[in-house]
């Protein structure tokens, strides 16, 4: 009989996994709502019990968009640094726990608005649509929640540099900073337009909203919120991916390097997703593409980054030839096969983003299901399938089990039906948003013309792309619960790579978090004080409330 | 920090790209008023029905082949001055299209073409589009606005 | 267990790499995002 061997402790284990089981229930609700939605969108399904479209939409997005990302994200976080800074102490753990239990809380509030039908205001929640003043109250605990748990990041990161003064901090201690850094920052935009927009309005306190500047606070944080999703993904890709396949971390330097320019260029961008409202200047909405296009940049540095890790290990091990390193890789490994495929999805996912960025070309593709297929590329592939991969190891070796050969021939099965239904559905999305198929839409002929008709294959093929994607959920959830609960006990490892021996120290300047945090601001306030103040003092009469369901 | 040889070319390669993807988009919108719509232009969101330019929605002549469309939203409908939510339009004309919503925000996308636009209340929204192919357009809200936002729909003929 | 760290500046660290399969990768990468942009372009201007 294995022992069973915990690479954090008992009291580490329990809050990153309080973290994991809320998680993956939400994936469980999210992803059969996705279904219900593909059915319905059909035109040969009927909801159930009366239950609305738009309700459904609304628990989709909420419940993987933010449930699901954010808890899987700062458990992974917090497990990444312990294990690589030496643990966190009582304190640290503490604040962590009261995070955890705010952000429960939160979930739950806002929960139970959407399914008693008083929020089916949609993932992003825009006035003037009214909910009910609880569901604005429960994502405000949720966001209040985070900062817990970011601080509790920053201290340890801290702490590590003052017991180890003059040595590289761990580089996943340091994307963590970064991350609930720019999470931080960005998440005061909507607590702002929240507790002071909308809470005070669904009281009845006061009775009209500016509805422009509630969008532009909330876009300011809803840019920087898919940057939260991606760079944990990127973590796993700069700092264990190597380890996984034997190799070494390309540049630790250079990662870090890319961590700042995304820490810089990922918030004062927020424009892209509104550049077909009215009410803000041309010139400002062609600055913050400009400011996009940079942050194009260090997603440029990581493909070069995960090309070199790859073929390096690939020719040390012997590979021939342009492309003999492929061959090279673990490509058996789930933990090695979910993730890469995420890297290739993230390949069409950005080409998108960039095409949805360039300004007027925005008016082919805005609001169209064309970016719905794009998101579901970048953060329900590319990133969804790294946490998938990083799954497979970390639940396991924190709960003292171990990832069988069974567990590993149903994670590649995952990744194959993943992959599958993801480019039915995805693709089908793409080609009907350029035929101008809205997106966020329920089943309709319209008013019977040609061009709305012509739409309708299209939806039964992301019928097809979203069963099998649920028939992917199932497994997933099957090989979590077995990963968590039953799984032969024993130790498997947290794979974290290794810096070449070549390297040198990362610049000093790297840890000046004052200079970063200064420069962040400085391109926040460049970018939004004119348009804003514009907004503020432009604005006319404001919105009442409505609730439209 | 040091990069690579070819991470140095791969980076001004792509630098070089996103570069000119930004001189092309500038270009068009600035000199040759392709600019995304982004109209100044307020109301009172409550008085959207007394309001000159939105008190009688429809289509208008004001030149040579060039229109005045004003298109009023609500929940869930647009008011295109008819009952039939017909639109004739030539083809090749030039339209100034003006909407606005009398409620919550509503998308205005004519599908198959460049017309796609926010329409948010306190505000008037904007586009001068050339309606260069013939053909019958449907016009739909593509922002969520509640229940019957799937059913918000109305037609442009472009006529030969 | 810290590293042995190197305190001068080290060598250019990648020095020598054989990553040509990388180059003609991220190429690829290049190509994919000129053409898709081109295509939505294309379909701007001819609207």
């Amino acid at each position: 009989m294995a022992t069973s061997v915990k690479s954090l402790s008992n009291k580490e284990s329990k809050l990153i996994m309080a973290h994991m089981y809320v998680a993956f229930t939400a994936l469980f609700v999210g992803a059969t709502c996705g279904l219900l939605q593909t059915l319905e969108r059909s035109g040969k399904f009927t909801l159930p019990a009366g239950i609305g479209y738009y309700q459904i939409l609304t628990v989709h997005g909420v419940v993987l968009g933010l449930v699901l990302t954010t808890f899987f994200i700062l458990g992974f976080m917090l497990a990444a640094q312990s294990k690589t800074t030496g643990g966190l102490n009582k304190t640290e753990r503490t604040v962590a726990w009261i995070g955890f239990w705010l952000m429960l809380v939160g979930t739950l509030a806002a929960a139970t608005m959407i399914l008693l039908n008083e929020a089916t205001v949609l993932f992003t929640f825009y006035a003037p649509l009214q909910a009910h003043v609880v569901f604005y109250l429960g994502l405000a605990l949720v966001i209040v929640g985070t900062w817990f748990e970011g601080f509790v990041m920053f201290k340890r990161h801290a702490r590590f540099r003052k017991e180890n003064p003059g040595e590289r901090t761990p580089l996943l201690s340091y994307m963590a900073v970064i991350t609930m850094l720019m999470w931080q920052i960005a998440s005061i935009g909507v607590a702002v337009t929240v507790l002071f927009q909308m809470v005070p309005w669904a009281l009845g306190w006061v009775e009209t909203i500016d509805v422009l500047l509630s969008r532009t606070l909330f876009w300011y944080f809803g840019h920087p919120l898919v940057y939260f999703w991606l760079l944990p993904a990127y973590m796993m890709w700069y700092a264990i991916m190597p380890k996984i396949i034997g190799g070494k971390i390309f540049s630790d330097s250079l990662a870090r390097f890319t961590f700042i320019l995304l820490l810089l260029f990922s918030i004062p961008v927020g424009f892209h997703h509104q550049l077909t409202e009215p009410g803000i200047d041309p010139f400002w909405k062609f600055i913050q593409v400009i400011l996009t296009m940079v942050v194009v940049i260090p997603s440029m540095m990581t493909a070069f980054s995960m090309f070199a890790t790859f073929e390096a290990r690939g020719r040390e091990l012997g590979a021939k030839g342009l492309f003999g390193w492929l061959k090279k890789m673990p490509w058996k490994d789930a933990r090695f096969l979910a993730p890469f495929i995420g890297m290739l999805f993230f390949i069409p996912g950005g080409a998108g983003g960039i095409i949805n960025a360039s300004n007027q070309m925005n008016q082919v593709v805005h609001n169209t299901i064309w970016v719905t297929g794009h998101f579901h590329l970048t953060v329900a592939s590319a990133v969804m399938l790294t946490f998938f991969g990083i799954t497979y190891w970390l639940v396991p070796s924190i709960t003292g089990r171990t990832f069988t050969k069974t567990m590993n021939k149903l994670g590649i099965l995952q990744t194959i039906l993943w992959t599958v239904g993801m480019l039915i559905m995805s693709t089908a999305m793409h080609w009907q948003g350029l035929l101008g198929g809205p997106r966020r839409s329920a089943y309709s002929e319209y008013v019977g013309n040609a061009d709305t008709a012509a739409w309708g294959s299209y939806q039964i093929a992301q019928a097809v792309g979203g069963s099998i994607l649920f028939l992917g959920m199932i497994v997933m959830i099957i090989i979590f619960v077995n990963l968590a609960f039953f799984a032969p006990k024993g130790k498997e490892e947290f794979p974290i790579a290794v810096v070449s021996n070549k390297a040198a120290l990362p610049p000093k300047v790297f840890e000046n978090w004052k200079l970063w945090i200064g420069v962040t601001l400085a391109l926040i306030l460049f970018a939004y004080t004119i348009p804003l103040i514009d907004i503020i003092q432009s604005a006319p009469p404001g919105a009442k409330g409505f609730k439209f369901w | 920090m040091n990069m690579h040889k070819y991470e140095k070319v791969w980076m001004l390669f792509g630098s070089g790209t996103l570069l000119v993807f930004l001189i092309v988009v500038g270009v068009s919108a600035f000199y040759m008023g392709n600019k995304p719509p982004s109209c100044a232009v307020t109301l009172d969101p409550e008085e959207v029905d007394t309001h000159t330019l939105f008190k009688e929605p429809g289509l208008t002549q004001i030149g040579d082949n060039e229109y005045q469309l004003t298109i009023v939203a609500s929940a869930f409908d647009y008011d295109v001055g008819n009952d039939e939510k017909i639109i004739q339009i030539p083809k090749g004309a030039t339209v100034h299209v003006s909407s606005t919503t009398k409620d919550v925000i509503h998308g205005f996308e004519i599908a198959g073409t460049n017309v796609n636009m926010m329409l948010e209340p306190g505000y008037i929204s904007t586009y001068t589009n050339t309606f260069k192919n013939a053909g019958t357009y449907t016009l739909v809200c593509n922002e969520y606005c509640g229940v019957g936002h799937h059913l918000m729909a109305a037609t442009i003929e472009v006529i030969e | 267990m810290p590293q042995p760290q190197r305190t001068e500046q080290s060598e250019n660290e990648h020095e020598g790499m054989d990553l040509r399969g990388t180059l003609v990768s991220v190429t690829i990468l290049g190509i994919i995002i000129i053409i898709s942009w081109i295509g939505v372009w294309y379909l701007f201007i001819s609207r």
